[in-house]
């Protein structure tokens, strides 16, 4: 390389001004969305929760009304701990029973705290069972939690963004 | 230098726009005086062999809201328990098992609905009439109770149609409804209904069938009806409710300026998320019928759920599909059932009515002629409905406004803005630094050169010197 090229190079800057321009417009509109998202997203207190099995209402719990309704008896047990705060869901598949739980979720619903979580699963996940490991469910925008082995589907009820036009049919 | 100035120009511009933008979002932030609503959702599941959601508009989620939702599914259960032909509790179910002309207590609900019935049954010259219960389930379009069999059911339902005999006499029985009579005792405060005398009987088949009545036609707008009236109680102004989707109850939108609802009514022949009609309303009920609800075809015949009370079978008139929107949603079901078996001409007509146009009601249908063209009528003037056949929904605008785009909430923009000023300027100010050191270095290696010419000039000249 003759030494004219090699202060070409040196001279060249890594960055051109209108790349960086790109890039932190770019990042900058990431960030916003990013930002938009997650502010506008529905944060308020958890009020109703249900759950589905095989697309069916499996249970709903409210939270003001502490009521718990069950749609599936044959798949659902529940207790309740002492201090009454703590309500604890066992739900098994049709191929499980309750007896000596087999193909079971356990679903633990905090009333105070106004969180749903499943604490333990025996689904086949590779001793990784998603829904065990899922955040809980304490408000309104919170991820649905899910056991696609079980077939077990929970979330919140309550908002939800509208098309813009109401489909009759 | 040209392109220097050219560069600071264009980020000055930049900057200009983003700053203008950020003062425009922030005023109009400031403008915003209505609170931002949000739609509380609740599902039923099951009533009528169907789905319902209540949707509730609000600034933010209340028991009171709770409260309404279940409410409402008190109410379904009740209706269900009144009037669902398929349950062998119901009111109905016990008419239906009746012999003819046996006096059969029922409830309110089902007398209310009934009546209902009677007086579209009417208006429509018999093309509403839910007495068609036989023929419906002759042709494997009714909720039976499960084991029930009846004689003339099919080996292969998607590959035989019904014998001739029981359609005609089906048919013939149908027509009996309109000797039902009620009966309320105001003495006891009870309801009778009365079975007609009439019954048919088949050749081969030992049964003597009597009337028997489906209200899966006017039944969920009855229903409708009945939770609006709860809505309003509760004083939810913006919301609505869905039965089934072919069956609305809505009051006011709060998302749109005229707080009308924009309504779009499904093109039977598209696909899920494509309309025929689109129009806006509010404080009223809305219904849609069509043959793509529930279908099979035999021999690239097409059997809808809907049977045409003059002949007893299916529908096949060329109207796919009817809706209408205004009055009771209980009429507005049955409107749109007869709307489909009358025919074009009848249809025309119908809907141009003294009872339809002249009571303000809005009506359309779509025509499906041989070729298979569709055409799109209706009782409505220019401008306040659009014809969107063909198109895919979020590509058309509601007709009469604009307001249909979703807004961006201002403080985005805002923030959005925001982030582009302060990058425009991280970046022009870098490029300001970067210029001013090339400029520098440049101007040293222009010195420095400068200077080692004239070394090298000055050796020259001792050189020729020498």
């Amino acid at each position: 390389m003759s030494l004219k090229k090699v202060e070409q190079v040196k001279k060249d800057k890594f960055f051109k001004i209108w790349d960086v321009l790109i890039y932190g417009i770019i990042a900058a509109v990431i960030v916003s969305l990013f930002l938009a998202v997650f502010l506008t997203a529905d944060h308020s207190e958890l009020i109703e929760v249900q759950a589905f099995y095989r697309d069916e209402l499996l249970f709903t719990y409210n939270f003001p009304n502490d009521e718990l309704t069950v749609s599936m008896p044959d798949n659902i047990s529940s207790s309740e701990s002492e201090d009454g705060n703590t309500l604890t869901i066992t739900f098994c598949t049709d191929e499980g029973n309750l007896e000596t739980p087999k193909d079971y979720n356990i679903i633990v619903i905090k009333k105070q705290e106004r969180s749903v979580s499943v604490t333990d699963s025996d689904c086949d996940a590779f001793g990784f069972p998603d829904c065990v490991f899922s955040a809980a469910i304490t408000n309104n925008a919170s991820l649905p939690i899910s056991c696609r082995p079980h077939n077990l589907y929970i979330e919140a009820v309550g908002y939800k963004n509208d098309s813009p036009i109401l489909p009759v049919g | 230098m040209l392109k220097k100035f050219f560069v600071k120009i264009a980020a000055f511009a930049t900057c200009a726009v983003a700053l203008g933008g950020t003062l425009f979002g922030g005023l109009s932030a400031c403008s915003e005086t209505e609170p931002e609503l949000y739609n509380f959702s609740k599902k039923y599941y099951g009533y009528f062999n169907t789905d319902a959601e209540l949707v509730l508009q609000l600034p933010e989620m209340t028991d009171k809201g709770i409260q309404l939702s279940k409410d409402i599914n008190d109410l379904l259960y009740t209706l269900q328990c009144s009037f669902d032909a398929g349950s062998s509790t119901s009111k109905l179910y016990a008419f239906n098992a009746a012999a003819a002309g046996a006096k059969v207590e029922i409830d309110e609900h089902c007398y209310n609905e009934l009546q209902i019935a009677q007086k579209m049954y009417a208006q429509t010259d018999g093309f509403y009439n839910p007495g068609v219960y036989y023929s419906v389930d002759l042709y494997g379009f009714s909720a039976r109770e499960a084991g029930v069999t009846m004689p003339y059911d099919r080996e292969d339902p998607s590959k035989q149609l019904p014998a001739e005999k029981y359609v005609s006499a089906f048919e013939e029985l149908g027509e009996s409804f309109a000797d039902l009579s009620l009966e309320y005792d105001a003495d006891s405060g009870k309801y009778y209904a009365i079975k007609p005398e009439k019954t048919v009987t088949v050749d081969g088949d030992p049964n003597v069938y009597s009337l028997r009545i489906d209200l899966g036609g006017i039944g969920k707008g009855y229903a409708a009806d009945l939770v609006d009236e709860l809505i309003d109680e509760a004083g939810f102004e913006y919301s609505y409710f869905n039965f089934g989707s072919s069956t609305m109850t809505i009051n006011k939108d709060a998302a749109t300026e005229d707080e009308q609802w924009p309504l779009g009514f499904h093109n039977a022949r598209g696909g899920a998320n494509e309309y025929y009609i689109i129009w806006k309303d509010s404080d009223t009920s809305t219904s849609t019928s069509g043959d793509n609800e529930k279908y099979y075809i035999i021999d690239g015949k097409r059997y809808c759920h809907i049977v045409n009370p003059k002949t007893g079978s299916p529908i096949s008139t060329g109207i796919i599909t009817a809706s209408c929107s205004g009055g009771d949603a209980a009429e507005a079901d049955a409107r749109t059932t007869a709307i489909c078996a009358m025919g074009l001409e009848r249809a025309l007509e119908y809907i141009n009515s003294a009872d339809v146009k002249g009571a303000g009601i809005k009506a359309s249908f779509l025509y499906e002629d041989q070729d298979g063209e569709l055409t799109v009528y209706t009782n409505m003037e220019e401008g306040e409905y659009e014809i969107v056949l063909g198109q895919q929904s979020g590509t058309t605008d509601t007709p009469g406004s604009s307001d249909q785009t979703p807004e961006i909430p201002s403080w985005v923009f805002i923030l959005i803005c925001a982030g582009f000023v302060v990058v425009v300027f991280a970046g022009w100010l870098i490029y300001k630094k970067v210029q001013q050191k090339r400029e520098s270095a440049e101007a040293g290696a222009e010195n420095e050169h400068s200077g080692a010419d004239s070394v090298h000039t000055e050796g020259s000249d001792k050189d020729s010197d020498n």
